[in-house]
């Protein structure tokens, strides 16, 4: 294989697990309300600053920077939870949706006036003591944040396959994904469900950011926009339900991207990437993994 | 209902109170307003703030010598955010307060061309610091420019890569709006002309942060020279990104970049960039030496070349106005096409031949972390 095959490679991989990470909180969330909140891309943004915060105030540590994204992004993610779909549980769902992208333009703007419209980045001092270390593999230099993207969304994905496949917490989001109301009457607190549904994707959400925010060394408060709608993307291609179906969409995407650049125009690499993503619907109108996993069944 | 109809004729009261005033209002004033429409926020907010710094120490100046012909500057400042859509409102704005005489603005040729037709009917000049879309200035009749062309700096950039800095095989990065797009063409064809070879014309859409696929692409193709239409924060992320891939091209760029912002985000990943520049402090013209003793005065800081080219808009603009008074737009015009021997703090700028001013650029890069003027 040649070595620019090789690195494009490595550059649509890390791309396409940034787009896999944030589809799978989409998923996740969608899977269990069946409902999409439009809030997803700021959530990620405000996990960026935090650990952007956290790594230029207190201490240049990614790990650091990683625990607090995943606090204060689980936490903004019940309050999304609590305030566009909690309290309208009965409300029609454009209602919900409504209030997603209210709370998304809110929090742009609160970004804007905290931290300032203009891109932020941690100064380079700082950024080296993050990890300064890259390997060579075959004349590709990798680097330690293109391997720390790719490492922690592997990691994440398979912890998320892990409990919700393998611990009773997942048990209880699949029984309230598949219909809530027998799920509540065994007994199961579905309201609390809910919030942990959306906390552990908006914390899916927060590293991402955190991930993009580092790797590129940029903060800008509409950073969530255009990948928010990629991972969205990338989650309807998979399928919506489906966990894997986000992960292979998500890098398939990424690559298709990086390789449309190579090989075609860069002014299309968009182009291509959304064509790809029509071209997959068309074939296979439920998506990648359409009806699998976290399948609603739900009888309504 | 008794009530509804008190409310009702009050209302219907105030409206005609309005409608009269309205025609008069230039002359109840006292004073004569000039609009602002720049970027305050976004990514080009940093722009937009160095007009509305240079242009309020022009004004404070005159409104202290005493105004034009007795009348105090007031200005009118709009943030288009680098929205094209924002600045055609502003423009809307603008054109529907009689008091507001001419306008400067906007930052990006998308916004300032976007917002052309709204000022051509309303007969008010639309003067922009930075705008160098070619077709802009043909829009209409009072569009005036005041930084050279892409059609001058592109064609000169192409002479500098090719003939002085003799390299034969160029690719290009530019950022995929008017003004880029712009930009690379009227490189690209002089480039060709002078007989290099285009290895790569890569376009990237606003907002893009990866760059990684085109950074790649370029390493494989191995230019003697990446020429980059770009702005700061576009290009510090190549330029990070392409020293992480181990790519480093020699780089020639546009008057764009030349802010602080590009070298305090760019870090060492950015030295030996060229651009060529309308304005550098320590150009020792009297007009650039005097502008950038003010502007530090006031401000405390250097001016950099968007600073200085707002400086002449305004500058030019109130001296049009002292020229022709201040009771009609459209009369702004006859008076900027009228100036003679104008000595800017970009160098010296006539409307003499035309809406697009010619002028003379300086050769600067960045060395050591610092811009300082190009030695070959």
């Amino acid at each position: 294989m040649p070595s620019f095959i090789f690195e494009q490679l490595i550059n649509g991989l890390t791309q396409g697990s940034v787009y896999a990470l944030l589809a799978l909180g989409f998923t996740l969330i969608f899977g269990t309300l069946r409902m999409v909140t439009f809030a997803h891309g700021e959530v990620y943004m405000i996990g960026a600053y935090v650990g952007f915060e956290i790594i230029r105030l207190l201490h240049p540590n990614f790990l650091l920077a990683l625990g607090a994204a995943l606090a204060a992004t689980a936490v903004l993610g019940i309050v999304v939870e609590v305030l566009a779909f909690h309290f309208l549980r009965n409300a029609p769902h454009a209602t919900s949706l409504l209030v997603t992208i209210g709370i998304s333009i809110l929090l742009v703007n609160l970004a804007q006036k905290v931290w300032g419209p203009e891109t932020q980045s941690i100064p380079f001092g700082l950024l080296g003591r993050l990890g300064d270390f890259e390997i060579n593999v075959a004349g590709v230099y990798i680097t330690f944040l293109q391997m720390a993207v790719l490492g922690v969304t592997l990691l994440l994905m398979l912890l998320l396959y892990f409990v919700i496949n393998r611990t009773k917490l997942g048990m209880v989001i699949r029984a309230t994904a598949q219909d809530y109301e027998a799920a509540s009457a065994m007994g199961v607190n579905v309201n609390v469900i809910y919030m942990a549904a959306f906390a552990i994707g908006s914390m899916l959400g927060g590293v991402a950011g955190v991930l993009v925010g580092v790797y590129y060394n940029l903060f800008y408060p509409t950073m969530g926009g255009l990948y928010g709608l990629k991972a969205f993307s990338a989650s309807v291609v998979g399928g919506l339900t489906s966990l894997p179906g986000a992960v292979v969409a998500g890098l398939m995407i990424g690559l298709v991207e990086t390789f449309s650049v190579e090989f075609g125009a860069s002014n299309f690499r968009h182009v291509f990437s959304f064509v790809f993503m029509i071209l997959i619907l068309l074939l296979r109108p439920g998506g990648l993994f359409g009806g699998r996993e976290m399948a609603h069944t739900r009888g309504d | 209902m008794v009530k509804k109809m008190v409310v009702t004729s009050t209302l219907i009261v105030l409206i005609l109170a309005g409608a009269s005033a309205g025609p008069s209002a230039v002359q109840a004033a006292g004073g004569v307003k000039i609009g602002l429409s720049a970027p305050l926020t976004g990514d080009w907010a940093e722009y937009g703030n160095d007009f509305k710094r240079s242009v309020t120490l022009v004004m404070d100046k005159i409104n202290k010598d005493g105004g034009i012909n007795g009348k105090k500057l007031e200005l009118v400042v709009a943030d288009s955010r680098g929205d094209a859509k924002e600045s055609v409102l502003i423009a809307e704005m603008f054109v529907a307060d009689p008091d507001i005489i001419a306008q400067i603005g906007d930052f990006s040729s998308s916004s300032t061309m976007a917002a052309a037709p709204v000022y051509e009917q309303a007969k008010m000049v639309q003067i922009s610091p930075t705008a160098s879309h070619q077709d802009w200035t043909k829009k209409g009749e009072f569009m005036f420019r005041v930084v050279a062309t892409q059609g001058y700096e592109g064609p000169y950039n192409a002479r500098w890569a090719v003939n002085d800095l003799k390299k034969k095989k160029i690719a290009t990065i530019y950022i995929n709006n008017d003004w880029g797009v712009d930009a690379n063409k009227y490189f690209v064809g002089e480039a060709r002309k002078l007989g290099a070879e285009i290895a790569a014309e890569e376009a990237f859409t606003p907002g893009e942060k990866d760059f990684n696929a085109i950074i790649s692409k370029l390493k494989r193709l191995e230019p003697d020279l990446v020429y980059m239409p770009t702005f700061y924060a576009d290009f510090t992320a190549i330029m990070n990104q392409a020293e992480r891939a181990r790519f480093k091209p020699t780089v020639l760029a546009n008057s764009s970049l030349f802010s602080v912002k590009t070298l305090e985000m760019g870090g060492k990943a950015v030295e030996g960039t060229m651009i060529p520049v309308n304005y550098f402090s320590s150009d020792p013209r009297p007009a650039a030496q005097n502008f950038t003793k003010d502007y530090k005065a006031l401000y405390g800081a250097d001016p950099n070349q968007f600073a200085a080219l707002a400086y002449d808009a305004a500058g030019l603009l109130t001296a049009a106005l002292k020229a022709v008074g201040t009771d009609s737009r459209a009369k702004v015009r006859e008076g900027l096409l009228g100036l003679r021997g104008y000595e800017g703090a970009t160098g010296p700028i006539s409307y003499a031949e035309g809406r697009d001013p010619a002028k003379q650029l300086v050769r600067i890069m960045i060395k050591d972390g610092q811009w300082v003027l190009y030695k070959p």
